[in-house]
């Protein structure tokens, strides 16, 4: 369960203060598949930032298994989303000078899985995305969705409890963006809990809630399941 | 609580060590072979230049003290021009433990003229170069100072030797070419007649061979057998201007002054130095000034090798920046990700020190050796001892050490979303 209270998040450009997040307040339940939806600007990937703590609020805290993330050190935080999070960017974000199988084998390792049941585990993450055939390959012998795609392993290679992905088809062609998508069904139907920011309204119909914000509030809060499912 | 810290700082190291050697192995070969080449050139420049510097400084004392002075030197007290009872003086030298050999030199300005080449008339005055004639036995003196491995052209002197000379090099033209404007025999070979002159006696010679010590003071005499300098002096009791004495290995030739001083009669007329003392006040001076430079350049070398070295490892961490935001954003510790710096750091640090060391060891310094570099006052070597070596390495791989740590704490501190947004 992953509680957002009352966060206000505010940003200073210069001399002007702007207010990102107004008062935000949700929970999240554990297995579900929420899609965080708005215009550009809304304060979506801000939101995102809050809930996967790679940010701090300017007030309210996020609250994750009844552990509030406001008391944890700098350090804390980032073992905290070693051991709970698996984190999809928008831009891939894998590290270039290692391959498919070693970028998805670094959060098993810095777990401190051994090497060889780490490589274990990334070759199985990696078969479950589909890129059996391009565990040696470096980013750069990938396509975008072949990237994203070993992004999303690294990201549950370690069985996450709550996986963030930000704008994960953003870069992507149609094709890839619905392979993506269909990853992320399979991991929701085998109880992965999700948070997807997107700005495409038709991805965020496969998903079981929808989080709408306009202006760092949220303007809609709809669970798709009664309507869609 | 200390085991849990302990197995975070190995899992780190571990981590750290899997992102360091895949980032090295996958690098553009061409940027790691130019970081290689900049640390290469900071750690040579660590050691050429004070090395040639201190080098000089140290040719100095050892060309001083192998050809000329050797370990202790005597000389008559300045009230006198010769040494007082040298064959007494000789037994007391003889009987020092750690004695192992001396040889006397007789001393006198002399001219060498090279009459015949050079006038037209017999009226002229023939060419011309003023320099100390030293009277020795070829034995002894070889014994000492080993001047028969310095001859350079000819042959060296033998006892039969009654008419024949060794020249120093600085005394012709063809090996003191722009060093000084002291008049220089020019047309002077192996084989040509001398006339010496002292006062109103003169001699003629024939030029047996000539020497180059690297000591511009034996450099610029002339050698006879000493049966040859009485005859020219016409003086059969000829005193001793100078005594060298060579010691046994690495005995101390403070002792043996002090034996000397307080074993010979007539200790009061004479001055007994050790090689350090002997060194003329200047040379002193020089080479102090030298080794100052030397070690004034390696420390510069050092700060601007370290600078070096941090802007290179700095603008490698700045340039990762995002990667480092993302490490962190997926749950690698900060310690981790410095590790894997200061790792890839030490790697490039280590490389350029061996390529430099091996350079030097084997190229450069065998080099020098046979190619000394010639200094008006001595030769020079390069002065690179292994240890020295050490030193400067270990300062390097510190150096190296906090290049490479301090950049990668400064972007790990940085704010993660910052990192990775490029913010």
């Amino acid at each position: 369960m992953i509680t957002a209270k009352n966060i206000i998040k505010n940003y200073i450009l210069g001399s002007t203060e702007y207010k990102v997040l107004k008062n935000i307040n949700f929970k999240v339940p554990e297995k579900q598949f929420l899609a965080v939806t708005g215009m550009s600007g809304s304060g979506k990937s801000t939101l995102l930032y809050q809930l996967s703590l790679l940010d701090h609020p300017t007030e309210g805290t996020v609250i994750i298994d009844g552990i509030d993330a406001s008391e944890l050190t700098s350090d804390e935080r980032i073992n905290f989303r070693l051991q709970n999070f698996g984190y999809i960017f928008q831009d891939y974000a894998i590290l270039p000078s290692l391959t498919a199988k070693e970028n998805v084998m670094m959060p098993l390792l810095m777990q401190g899985v051994g090497e060889t049941v780490a490589k274990k585990k990334a070759e199985d993450a990696l078969v479950r995305v589909g890129l059996q055939d391009r565990l040696d390959n470096l980013p750069s012998q990938l396509s975008g969705g072949q990237q994203q795609r070993v992004s999303i392993a690294r990201a549950i290679a370690h069985n996450p409890k709550i996986l963030f992905a930000d704008e994960p088809t953003a870069n992507l062609d149609t094709e890839s963006s619905q392979t993506i998508l269909d990853i992320f069904q399979d991991l929701h139907q085998q109880g992965q809990t999700i948070i997807m920011v997107t700005h495409e309204p038709e991805y965020a119909l496969l998903t079981e809630r929808n989080i709408e914000l306009r202006d760092g509030v949220i303007i809609k809060d709809v669970l798709l399941t009664a309507i869609c499912h | 609580m200390i085991n849990k810290f302990i197995t975070r700082l190995l899992r780190d190291v571990k981590v750290g060590w899997f992102l360091a050697i895949r980032e090295l192995k996958r690098s553009n070969i061409w940027s790691t072979a130019l970081i290689i080449f900049v640390m290469s050139l900071t750690f040579f420049n660590m050691i050429l230049m004070g090395g040639i510097l201190i080098g000089l400084a140290e040719g100095m004392t050892s060309s001083f003290k192998t050809y000329y002075s050797s370990d202790v030197i005597i000389k008559p007290d300045s009230r006198k021009s010769f040494i007082t009872e040298s064959n007494i003086l000789h037994n007391v030298l003889i009987s020092l433990p750690i004695y192992r050999a001396s040889s006397s030199r007789y001393l006198s300005p002399a001219i060498a003229e090279n009459e015949d080449k050079t006038k037209d008339r017999v009226t002229d005055i023939g060419e011309r170069v003023s320099g100390t004639l030293v009277g020795i036995n070829p034995n002894d003196e070889d014994r000492v100072t080993g001047l028969s491995a310095r001859v350079i052209e000819g042959s060296y002197l033998t006892d039969s030797d009654v008419n024949s000379v060794l020249l120093g090099k600085s005394l012709l033209s063809k090996y003191s070419q722009g060093s000084s404007t002291e008049p220089r025999l020019k047309e002077v070979i192996i084989g040509s007649k001398l006339k010496l002159i002292i006062g109103s006696n003169s001699m003629n010679v024939i030029v047996k061979g000539i020497i180059d010590t690297g000591n511009s003071t034996v450099d610029g005499r002339i050698f006879i057998p000493e049966s040859a300098m009485r005859s020219l002096m016409n003086d059969k009791n000829l005193n001793a201007n100078e005594i060298v004495v060579s010691l046994e290995g690495n005995a101390s030739s403070t002792d043996a002054k002090n034996y000397i001083l307080s074993n010979f009669s007539y200790s009061n007329d004479i001055s007994v130095e050790r090689a350090e003392e002997a060194l003329p006040k200047a040379v002193s001076d020089m080479k102090s000034t030298f080794s100052m430079l030397g070690n004034i350049v390696g420390v510069i070398s050092l700060i601007v090798g370290a600078i070096t070295i941090f802007i290179v490892i700095f603008v490698n961490a700045i340039t990762g920046r995002k990667y480092i935001g993302i490490m962190k954003g997926i749950g690698i510790s900060a310690r981790a990700i410095q590790v894997s710096y200061i790792l890839q750091s030490l790697f490039y640090a280590l490389s350029g020190i061996l390529i430099s060391s091996f350079i030097v060891i084997w190229f450069l310094k065998p080099w020098f050796s046979l190619h000394p570099i010639q200094f008006p006052v001595t030769e020079g070597e390069l002065a690179v001892t292994v240890g020295g070596l050490l030193i400067r390495a270990i300062i390097l791989t510190i150096t190296a050490f906090i290049s490479g740590f301090v950049p990668a704490w400064l972007v790990t501190r940085q704010h993660t979303l910052d990192a990775i947004l490029g913010r």
